[in-house]
């Protein structure tokens, strides 16, 4: 009998088209998982039972009746609960928040409704997306689903371990620093940012308005396109989604290959020689600068998100957790002028990220320099270098926020204890359509994965 | 106002104690190192020099496109 909590979303449709299974089976079935999982990986926080039901057979009724909406005809999408859905109170997993229920979807959420999605629940993230492990939440730390000793990665958290253990079959994060991206690489998940803009961030809470991106976790690149496509502001354009003809790709190691963990960079250096004898031609190639993007992304991010938050840190600030807090205070004492040098810097990057796109397909790089984190983890040694968590964790994912070029994650292979690492792709910029193509083709090339499992 | 970075970490760090926020100083004498690699990074724009030092970039105004058009008639 097969299993449909863990299909991925274009085999579950296709099922669902031809009556093999009902949508109402598929939610009682995705429930019965969160049932099971969620009080032990702390991954919902509101899971919306009764309304998904309700929809379910709603959407059973439609496909009687020859009324088929598409691929997302009553698939259980779940979503961070940063992002709005109409009804129920946006927490942000912060005691500071607005506790009235949100008068309407976000964009994002309304566009998967339309296309015949069933949002199953919303999900645990950290405190307002700002954080990459998930600890810091008023409603605690979602876990890992491989070592619940372990962080999934964050801020999206919830939201990727949903996916990996069935609980939803794709999910709506976003990534300010790489907020989709690292859950996605610590929990053996495709994520996608794509190109700045292209899918709305109305009614999603913001942290740093010129970094923040709305995006899709998911199991295989075919339904992170399937997501991105249903919610992203303009119709796909037939000319930019032509399939990768050169089949070149960049890695650029200066910076971005320096500080990795060993485990990492076996796995890395294992999928390019996967991809060398699959065809793919690597080339050595540099982004000019990169060594700023820390120093750049850092002051642009705290700037922007203690302006954010400047009602809140003034009216509650003891609302917030200790961690978030005290990230949001630091923002301002940022100096105006620093700002100014930072903007300065996200244009000299682009540019550089540009010119190293030139000769090749995409960038490939690692998602995150090191395997899941444990909890409770300020500082990690790399190198037998200290370095503080944070900023290990976004080393290799912030910069494409900073410059608005698309990023995706995809899966590629585990470490020797059976942790997933990540392997990054960064496209033109809006051309996040040639991006998925190439991924989907280094998906197949490098897919030798196991499914994440719950414990 | 204007401040190296080490003049500008002391008062911050002095603030945060009158705000009894001492937790933050470590995370101050972050910023303090990050802003200070930030002014070194060779894009930044000098009024000082007779050169533009500053890294060109696209859509960016150069020394060419400094005044909207109407400034540039006589």
């Amino acid at each position: 009998m097969i299993n449909w909590c863990e299909q991925p979303i274009y085999r579950l449709a296709q099922a669902i088209e031809k009556k093999v299974v009902s949508v109402r089976e598929v939610i009682d079935s995705t429930l019965c998982r969160i049932a099971a999982h969620d009080r032990s990986l702390n991954v919902y926080t509101a899971v919306l039972a009764d309304r998904a039901r309700y929809e379910a057979d709603k959407a059973d009724q439609l496909i009687a009746t020859g009324h088929y909406r598409g691929p997302l005809h009553g698939v259980p999408i779940s979503i961070k609960d940063l992002i709005d859905v109409a009804g129920v109170p946006t927490t942000s997993a912060s005691r500071a928040s607005n506790p009235t229920a949100a008068e309407r979807d976000a964009t994002a959420v309304a566009r998967l409704r339309t296309a015949g999605a069933i949002i199953i629940g919303k999900c645990n993230l950290h405190e307002f997306a700002f954080g990459t492990t998930g600890e810091d939440s008023c409603f605690g730390p979602t876990l890992h689903p491989l070592d619940k000793t372990r962080s999934p990665g964050g801020s999206s958290s919830g939201s990727a371990v949903s996916v990996a253990t069935g609980m939803a079959f794709g999910s709506v994060g976003t990534d300010t620093g790489g907020s989709i991206r690292i859950p996605a690489a610590a929990c053996g998940l495709v994520g996608l940012k794509p190109t700045f803009g292209e899918i709305s961030c109305d009614g999603v809470t913001p942290l740093a308005p010129s970094l923040d991106h709305v995006g899709p976790l998911a199991r295989c690149v075919e339904d992170a396109r399937l997501l991105y496509e249903t919610m992203r502001n303009t119709p796909p354009d037939p000319e930019k989604t032509a399939l990768p003809t050169r089949r070149i790709l960049g890695c650029p190691k200066p910076f971005f290959l320096e500080q990795l963990d060993r485990e990492i960079r076996t796995s890395f250096e294992h999928s390019l020689t996967r991809l060398q004898s699959t065809g793919w031609i690597i080339r050595d190639t540099a982004v000019d600068h990169a060594l700023y993007s820390p120093a750049v992304c850092l002051h642009l991010v705290l700037s922007e998100a203690a302006a954010t938050h400047m009602r809140g840190l003034t009216t509650r600030a003891d609302h917030y957790t200790d961690g978030v807090r005290l990230r949001l205070e630091l923002g301002r004492y940022v100096m105006g002028e620093d700002y100014a040098r930072a903007h300065h810097g996200r244009l000299v990057l682009g540019e550089a990220i540009d010119a190293a796109l030139d000769s090749c397909d995409a960038l490939v790089l690692p998602t995150l320099p090191i395997p899941a984190p444990q909890l409770a983890t300020t500082t990690v040694n790399i190198g037998n270098q200290p370095e503080l968590l944070r900023s290990v964790m976004l080393r290799l994912t912030q910069l494409f926020n900073a410059t608005g070029h698309p990023a995706i994650s995809l899966p590629c292979g585990l470490t020797t204890g059976g942790l997933p690492c990540g392997l990054q792709l960064i496209g033109r910029l809006n051309r996040t359509d040639h991006l998925l193509n190439v991924a989907e083709a280094i998906e197949v090339a490098i897919n030798d994965r196991p499914r994440p499992t719950a414990q | 106002m204007t401040r190296s970075p080490d003049e500008w970490l002391t008062a911050a760090q002095a603030d945060a104690d009158r705000r009894g926020l001492t937790q933050l100083k470590p995370l101050l004498r972050v910023l303090a190192s990050a802003t200070e690699t930030l002014r070194k990074a060779p894009w930044n724009y000098d009024a000082q020099s007779s050169q533009i030092t500053g890294h060109s970039i696209k859509g960016s105004r150069s020394q060419d496109d400094k005044l909207p058009p109407a400034n540039k008639e006589p």
